[in-house]
């Protein structure tokens, strides 16, 4: 049966930084396929292109992986997740069930 | 949040980070380079025009996917009302402004897609037009500021795309993959996109067999990775680059039209936003619908708004030295109303002529044949408006000092004593500046070739026009018979 969410082709995103919860964002279905895309093939976050952060990820299923240069805080990183998302225009959300997940690891 | 407010729009901006380029640097912040603020600051304008009550009805629609309240920008026409409220819209963002709406193209570039959308998923059995009103009501829902790019660079004229030494002066299809595509190519002479949240790109013209990598629509992110933006740049950038004060200038806020070249380096598109990959049949239907819609609102309804400012502005210039009252003053007056009028009034009849299109699709659009002679009647009309402008300004009008000379304890006061008329020189020099942003502006070529230049017009006259039947009935009140 299709999701509320798939009815609507919108697509619900929960970002985590280290292993903790950070926020679900809500976006146009495909959003997480260009977010992907961003991250492996162009090595970026959206918004960031061709500055000096680069970002190392790993796709599995509808669960991506990533760590980005430098060392940053979780508030820091969760800021920078924030802003990608917000430039591919997705948007914070509290309703619906995630499908498409982001972790990120802070550089040690 | 179905209607965002002016500030909102504000603040959806500062955290977008698109790659912009203008006058020798990369900016990283829309609102802090003048120049690309001042297109912020317009769509920020246009936006706060659907929270005045008094602009409700032309500002607001209601959205046929989900019964609610929308920005006119968002809607798809569906009736005649729609489409007169949509070019009485051109007009009042216009007056309000003084430049581009530049969500307008966006808003012409969405109907061309909810009609030829339909008309593929109804002939060819696709899903087009079920994606594309997902993504509609996501826009709508958000209230988004899109944008249209429908301009290739287009390299050797006399060379099909794809016989071009340089295919990357038409948007091209470089991988179909299983999540979407990877798109390449330059689109130029783009209103605003740098400051909307997403832009539409339709296909730049018609397309043949075997041209299928360049049947493409599809939106884009403002800010998806391998999309730069290379501004314009001009006399009127640096002025507002380097003049210390928006005071100085002819439109203080909003500024002359802001375009960029859009670089496409191998931008991803999932398919969830793409409406057109490599049906080359319905590449001329999608531009030719955009550009139906396009000539009623910015041929017929946005330089009338224009023509309404400068005949303000050359009206008060009159007044402030005491001519207005002159015979040959009020002629030219009258004649720049003549033009501008004329072209609204084929403006208004494009929409009330307007039909569905294709019958089913629910989709109005406006009469071509009214709809293009109000771009074409503008694009010659608009001259002879600023040239009266610029006849009833004077040579103050290129002549005037910076407004803070006034202010110099040596120069100020020769300043006033030589501008100072029936009103003080500072509104002399002041209207002057307007009316230079105008006649010695940016916005005359603009107009020419804003929704295609006149010789596309002249073309569809050719197209559209009967002229048998005027021949045949030319014949007939002279009693002469049909050959045979």
């Amino acid at each position: 049966m299709a999701s509320k969410s798939n009815e609507r082709g919108v697509e619900i995103l929960a970002v985590s930084i280290d292993g903790k919860v950070g926020r679900n964002y809500e976006g146009l279905a495909g959003t997480f396929a260009g977010f992907a895309d961003s991250c492996l093939r162009m090595k970026t976050l959206p918004g960031y292109y061709r500055t000096d952060l680069s970002v190392e990820g790993e796709l599995k299923g509808r669960r991506l992986q990533l760590a980005l240069t430098g060392k940053r805080t979780p508030a820091e990183l969760m800021e920078i997740l924030d802003t990608a998302l917000l430039n591919l225009v997705a948007f914070p959300s509290t309703e619906g069930e995630a499908e498409c997940f982001i972790e990120v690891k802070s550089e040690k | 949040m179905a209607l965002k407010t002016a500030q909102e729009y504000l603040d959806s901006i500062k955290k977008m980070k698109p790659r912009v380029y203008i006058g020798g640097k990369w900016i990283t912040n829309l609102l802090q380079n003048p120049v690309t603020k001042s297109m912020v600051m317009a769509n920020s304008a246009i936006y706060g025009l659907a929270e005045d009550p008094t602009h409700q009805e032309v500002m607001v629609a209601t959205s046929h996917l989900t019964g609610e309240p929308i920005n006119r920008n968002l809607n798809v026409a569906r009736n005649i009302h729609d489409l007169d409220m949509r070019q009485e819209m051109a007009l009042l963002t216009s007056q309000t402004v003084g430049t581009c709406n530049y969500r307008c193209a966006g808003c012409d570039a969405l109907n061309s897609l909810a009609s030829t959308t339909w008309e593929m998923d109804r002939d060819l059995g696709t899903k087009y037009n079920e994606r594309f009103n997902k993504w509609l009501a996501y826009a709508q829902a958000n209230d988004l500021a899109v944008s249209g790019a429908i301009t290739d660079a287009k390299g050797d004229r006399k060379k099909r795309p794809s016989q071009q030494d340089d295919i990357d002066t038409f948007i091209h299809l470089v991988e179909k993959r299983d999540d979407g595509i990877v798109v390449r190519g330059i689109r130029v002479s783009q209103s605003g996109a740098i400051g909307s949240h997403e832009t539409l790109v339709l296909p730049g013209g018609g397309l043949r067999e075997g041209e299928e990598k360049f049947a493409l629509a599809f939106a884009v992110q403002n800010s998806a990775p391998g999309l730069s933006y290379i501004c314009q740049y001009n006399a009127y950038s640096a002025e507002r680059e380097a003049c210390g004060s928006e005071d100085e200038l002819g439109n203080p806020l909003y500024g002359q039209r802001e375009t960029s070249t859009m670089f496409f380096d191998n931008v991803f598109i999932p398919w969830e936003r793409v409406f057109l990959c490599g049906e080359t049949k319905y590449a001329g239907k999608m531009v030719t619908r955009f550009a139906k819609a396009h000539r009623m609102n910015c041929g017929g309804a946005c330089k009338v708004g224009f023509a309404d400012l400068i005949i303000g502005g050359a009206m008060l210039a009159a007044e402030y030295i005491g001519v207005e009252k002159i015979p040959h003053i009020q002629e030219k007056i009258i004649d720049m109303v003549r033009y501008s009028e004329t072209s609204h009034a084929c403006a208004i009849a494009a929409a009330m002529r307007g039909r569905e299109e294709p019958k089913g699709s629910g989709v109005f659009l406006p009469d071509d044949l009214f709809g293009n002679a109000a771009k074409l009647n503008i694009a010659h009309g608009f001259w002879e408006i600023m040239k009266n402008a610029g006849d009833i300004g004077g040579g103050l009008v290129v002549t005037a000092p910076r407004m803070k000379d006034l202010d110099d304890p040596e120069v100020g006061p020769v300043l006033k004593k030589a501008f100072g008329a029936v009103a003080a020189a500072d509104k002399r020099i002041k209207v002057a500046k307007f009316l230079q942003h105008w006649t010695a502006g940016l916005h005359g070529p603009g107009t020419w070739h804003g929704a295609g230049a006149p010789q596309t017009q002249r073309f569809m006259f050719t197209v559209l026009t009967d002229f048998e039947a005027k021949k045949k009935m030319a014949k007939k009140l002279m009693g002469m018979k049909e050959d045979k």
